[in-house]
């Protein structure tokens, strides 16, 4: 027999439930079972805390914590954040209400459960069984924990030949290291093994992906569906029914499942967020809406706060305004309000990093283009070029997100110019592809006018030689893909004439050099080769006299 | 909210307020000197059969909607042991031993099981049994075994005309009992239930057999 005082001596232990008297009847019973090391807490928030500081060896949890997380997430979250060794229980304390509605039903299985309410001599012997299990599979939990999965499957495989009746615990351990290592064909057996003695609705599940892994999609969607129909609550089935539909190509199938699972089980985040991301896949933005608010407000206070659902949100947002057909509306007012303070809470969140802001001015410029307010639409984006030049360079990406803003407020000489810096760097095909999409957006008329007036303005300070002022109008005007000859000539005239005043410039007389090139050749029977010969004859001079050679 | 949704919100907060009219009598009987205690049993022991008869709806409702009840891994010494805290309480002049060995084990729904054990001993302590004595054995499925010294099973019961020996209560517990049995199933054998008298009319047995 297990000797219950001397297993729990010098535990760490964590309780925690949302009722005073539950808690301190729990850990009055703890104590007098010779447990000495326990911590108390009344809610799923500090429970979450304390795990992430400390290493416990056995948790009990209440399910119901009332408002906030739930039992099963501190759970999830725990496992998430790896906080949770093996070697450590997990124990589930339900209401014998819920007890039905949780086993065998939960994503994260707890490593057992307590029905609630108990008295001393019931959670004594639940707690030795519990223990003594426990203890039994210690050896294979220290090797999972010492990442020798290898090791533990050994373990696990000799003690089950010692011990038949330990069936369905090994399987459990058995069978997730089977998935882990990938050994499908040895998971799928013995779950199989399993099932035809003991139908466990985990077992079922497992079944069900060891038969995707091993590549049969439709015998694995009819195991989850029919372990759906015998478990309805079971979220994870769920889950994998869309992972298989969607390799299948079904993805509005696979929203539809992720939809259901999310009615059932509505606090767990990563599902949001997977649902969020299908629905943006199938362009149903008003879905997406949904599932992004929801990830941002269960995410909030936990570890699964992540800036990409705010901003996701946004985009979810500005395309159901697109799709709406009146967004005058008051819901459509109502929504903009609503995703400006999303944005501002991710700017005052993550502020101090740079991309995250600048991300969140582009969000919001397409979102006020999307409620027609394009004034305000024009100055977030113009919000947004300041910061440009604290990205890690180059980020082509957000660059042309940035033309893309500029673009769509008709912003078209701001535009260019970013193109132009875009096109300084090696591009991949990819983004050759996006950039020539902006480009052909960009009115050239407007660009072209521009880069008259900079020509002409630059002429005008020529010709009070005011040669500094002048270069930095042709040198913006030259940067142009498509500047005209007689740009490109003033510019290498008015860096000519600067450095014949001021001596050589070894600047000047590289962009000279580009810019002749980018000339090329004149005809003798041009009207301009005479004053292109000039120039270069000029260049030719100050290159010469330069102390260092080109 | 649907017709079945807002019975699930009934039934439940009926649960809730059975369970605390428990706590709190069981409050009394522990403050109440004991020579009152024979005015509040009456009132546990039909509080505790309301508990089991709003059990019971809830789990025809679920077995009727194909909505199982999770099995797992148990233990009857265990599960039993829980059911005898409530028994002593209800029928507190009641002999039980428990002798199970620690070690067998069962794949059942806990909670089904608990409710089909706590009727049968109810019944014999219906029946007039002053001692009733549990036994199991775990070789090819799990078999629980439940023999009092009450007046045993009249006859028409054992021949299955009536199904029930006494006037009081739904007389359905035998019935309810059958189910559970049946509701474990593994591949194509059922569970069941069996009972008769013993010989020389000294009481009565039960088996409960569980795949």
């Amino acid at each position: 027999m297990l000797n219950l005082e001397k297993s729990l001596r010098n535990k760490h232990i964590l309780v925690l439930d949302d009722m005073v008297e539950a808690r301190s009847a729990l850990k009055a019973m703890l104590t007098q079972f010779g447990a000495n090391k326990i911590d108390v807490v009344n809610n799923g928030w500090e429970a979450a805390q304390l795990i992430a500081e400390k290493d416990y060896d056995i948790i009990l949890s209440d399910y119901n914590l009332g408002p906030g997380k739930d039992g099963q997430q501190v759970l999830e979250e725990a496992r998430y954040t790896n906080r949770l060794k093996s070697s450590a229980l997990f124990i589930l304390v339900t209401g014998e209400n819920a007890i039905d509605m949780v086993m065998g039903a939960l994503e994260y299985e707890p490593d057992n459960y307590i029905t609630k309410p108990f008295t001393l001599n019931t959670l004594k012997e639940r707690l030795i069984r519990i223990l003594k299990i426990k203890n039994e599979l210690s050896e294979i939990d220290q090797a999972i924990d010492a990442k020798q999965p290898d090791q533990a499957i050994a373990l696990a495989r000799a003690k089950l030949a010692e011990k038949p009746n330990w069936l369905v615990p090994l399987t459990r351990v058995l069978g997730k290291l089977y998935l882990q290592l990938e050994h499908y064909q040895e998971a799928h057996d013995l779950y199989k093994n399993l099932l035809d003695k003991r139908p466990v609705a985990w077992a079922k599940l497992g079944y069900a992906i060891s038969l995707y892994r091993l590549g049969k999609n439709e015998e694995a969607l009819a195991v989850l569906s029919q372990t759906i129909q015998e478990h309805p609550r079971y979220v994870q089935c769920y889950d994998w029914k869309a992972t298989i539909l969607q390799e299948l190509n079904r993805h509005e199938d696979a929203q539809e499942q992720l939809e259901q699972a999310v009615n059932i089980s509505p606090k767990a985040v990563l599902r949001q967020m997977s649902l969020g991301q299908l629905a943006l896949k199938n362009r149903d933005f008003r879905a997406a809406e949904i599932a992004y608010d929801q990830a941002i407000r269960l995410g909030r206070f936990s570890c699964y706060k992540n800036a990409q659902n705010y901003l996701n949100y946004a985009v979810s947002a500005e395309h159901s305004l697109i799709n709406s057909d009146d967004n005058t509306s008051l819901s459509a007012h109502k929504l903009v309000q609503k995703t400006l303070k999303v944005l501002d809470e991710l700017t005052q969140d993550y502020g101090e990093q740079s991309t995250i802001k600048f991300d969140a001015l582009i969000a919001a410029s397409n979102l006020y283009l999307a409620s027609k307010n394009d004034e305000k639409a024009s100055e977030k984006a113009l919000d947004a070029i300041s910061l440009l030049d604290d990205l890690v360079s180059p980020d082509l990406k957000r660059m042309l997100q940035m033309a893309d803003a500029l673009v769509r407020t008709q912003q078209h000489i701001k535009a260019q110019d970013v193109v132009n810096e875009v096109r300084k760097h090696p591009l991949t095909a990819e983004i050759e592809g996006l950039l020539q999409n902006i480009e052909k957006r960009i009115d050239r008329s407007v660009i072209e006018a521009h880069l008259s007036s900079l020509n002409s303005q630059g002429m005008e300070l020529f010709s009070q030689k005011d040669y500094v002022q002048a270069i930095a109008l042709f040198d913006q005007a030259a940067q142009d893909r498509q500047a005209s000859i007689s740009v490109l000539m003033n510019a290498i005239q008015a860096k000519i004439s600067l450095m014949e005043n001021d001596g050589v410039n070894h600047t000047h007389l590289q962009d000279c050099r580009r810019y002749i090139d980018k000339i090329g050749v004149i005809t003798q029977d041009d009207s301009r080769f005479e004053r292109f010969e000039r120039l270069k004859n000029a260049f030719v001079k100050l290159w010469k006299n330069a102390s260092e050679p080109l | 909210m649907k017709t079945e949704q807002l019975a699930a919100t009934i039934v439940h907060d009926l649960k809730n307020q059975l369970q605390a009219l428990l706590d709190y009598e069981q409050q009394a009987l522990n403050q109440i000197p004991a020579q009152y205690h024979e005015y509040l049993q009456p009132i546990l022991q039909r509080t505790i059969r309301l508990k089991n008869d709003t059990f019971q709806m809830v789990m025809l409702y679920r077995m009727e909607n194909m909505q199982g009840f999770s099995k797992d891994d148990a233990w009857p010494r265990d599960s039993l042991n829980e059911v005898l805290e409530g028994i002593r309480l209800q029928y507190p002049h009641l002999l039980c031993h428990n002798q199970i060995d620690s070690d067998t084990q069962g794949f059942y729904s806990e909670s089904l099981v608990q409710l089909a054990l706590t009727t049968l001993i109810t019944n014999s302590a219906q029946a007039g049994a002053t001692e009733v004595v549990i036994t199991a054995t775990d070789q090819n499925g799990l078999r629980i075994r439940i023999e009092d010294n009450g007046h045993g099973f009249e006859k028409s019961v054992l021949d299955g005309e009536k199904l029930t020996t006494k006037n009081e209560g739904s007389g359905l517990g035998l019935y309810f009992v059958r189910l559970i049995a049946e509701h474990h199933q593994q591949g194509e054998t059922k569970g069941q239930l069996s009972y008769g008298n013993k010989p020389k009319k000294d009481g009565a047995f039960v088996e409960l057999f569980l795949p």
